[in-house]
């Protein structure tokens, strides 16, 4: 177990982390946009890699449901990004051929968004 | 790929286990440097995510350890780049197959995307480059510098 100063560092560097995760969630709840959603998944992976970095160092609390916020953030950004560079690649005589993936890209987007209110409604209320 | 767990039960003090999360964070960005050579899609995703774990711990040292910002600023630049490529690596795999000019332009920009990655990584350690208060701080990567990613 690493001494007391390294307990308490680490305990402070948690608690940062889960403070502005959470600000993220407040903020993304009441009024999603695509800034508020990589705010949103750059604090929950930064406190996951903490987690990593220090779990000899903190007391144990379980990632399960932030890891599977953080892949549903993942899915959503992956969908929005390539529906964008799609449209910036696309040459306009495969257009017709394109519109059914953007298509798909942008309901796959709007589908993951939903999920990913319901998964804030139960990732963490508590602090760890 | 899986973060290396960092033994910090003997430790002695903040400073030294911040350094010793750095050394087992930044020895994995080196381990994984290879695909930059090689290009190859997975493992240049490994590298991009090792990047990010490595630059997300020393943002968190920069208040106590200031050279290190640079470090952290070009491992940011190089997950930027690493992070286009990895969208182009995705799209492509989802383009249906009668797009070939949109796929023949997709593929020119991951190409860019992976040369503007290894001109980030080789000048990174030049002499006062932005990796040299990584590697005092470490006592890693030093012989990284002569090319071994172009």
């Amino acid at each position: 177990m690493p001494d007391d100063r390294i307990a308490e560092w680490a305990q402070g560097l948690v608690k940062a982390d889960v403070h502005a995760f959470k600000r993220a969630r407040t903020r993304f709840l009441r009024q999603p946009s695509a800034k508020r959603l990589h705010d949103l998944r750059t604090t929950a992976r930064r406190l996951r890699c903490l987690h990593e970095d220090l779990r000899e160092a903190i007391p144990p609390f379980s990632l399960l449901r932030l890891r599977r916020l953080i892949d549903l953030t993942g899915e959503a950004r992956d969908a929005a990004v390539m529906r964008e560079a799609l449209r910036e690649a696309l040459d306009v005589r495969e257009r017709r051929s394109a519109r059914k993936l953007l298509g798909a890209l942008r309901r796959r987007e709007l589908l993951v968004l939903k999920y990913i209110a319901q998964a804030l409604k139960h990732v963490w209320p508590r602090q760890p | 790929m899986k973060a290396r767990n960092v033994d910090l039960s003997d430790s002695c003090g903040v400073d030294d286990a911040m350094r010793r999360i750095a050394i087992v964070r930044f020895a994995e960005v080196l381990t994984l440097v290879p695909a930059l050579r090689h290009g190859r899609s997975k493992d240049l995703h490994d590298l991009r995510i090792a990047c990010k774990r490595l630059r997300y711990a020393l943002e968190r040292y920069t208040p106590r350890e200031p050279a290190l910002l640079e470090a952290a600023s070009r491992l940011s630049q190089l997950q930027d780049a690493l992070g286009d490529l990895h969208d182009r690596d995705l799209l492509l795999l989802a383009m249906p197959k009668d797009l070939h000019v949109s796929a023949q332009r997709v593929r020119m920009q991951r190409d860019d995307a992976l040369s503007r990655a290894r001109a980030l990584w080789r000048d990174a350690f030049a002499p006062y480059g932005p990796f040299e208060g990584l590697m005092r701080f470490t006592g890693l990567g030093y012989g990284f510098g002569d090319g071994s990613a172009s």
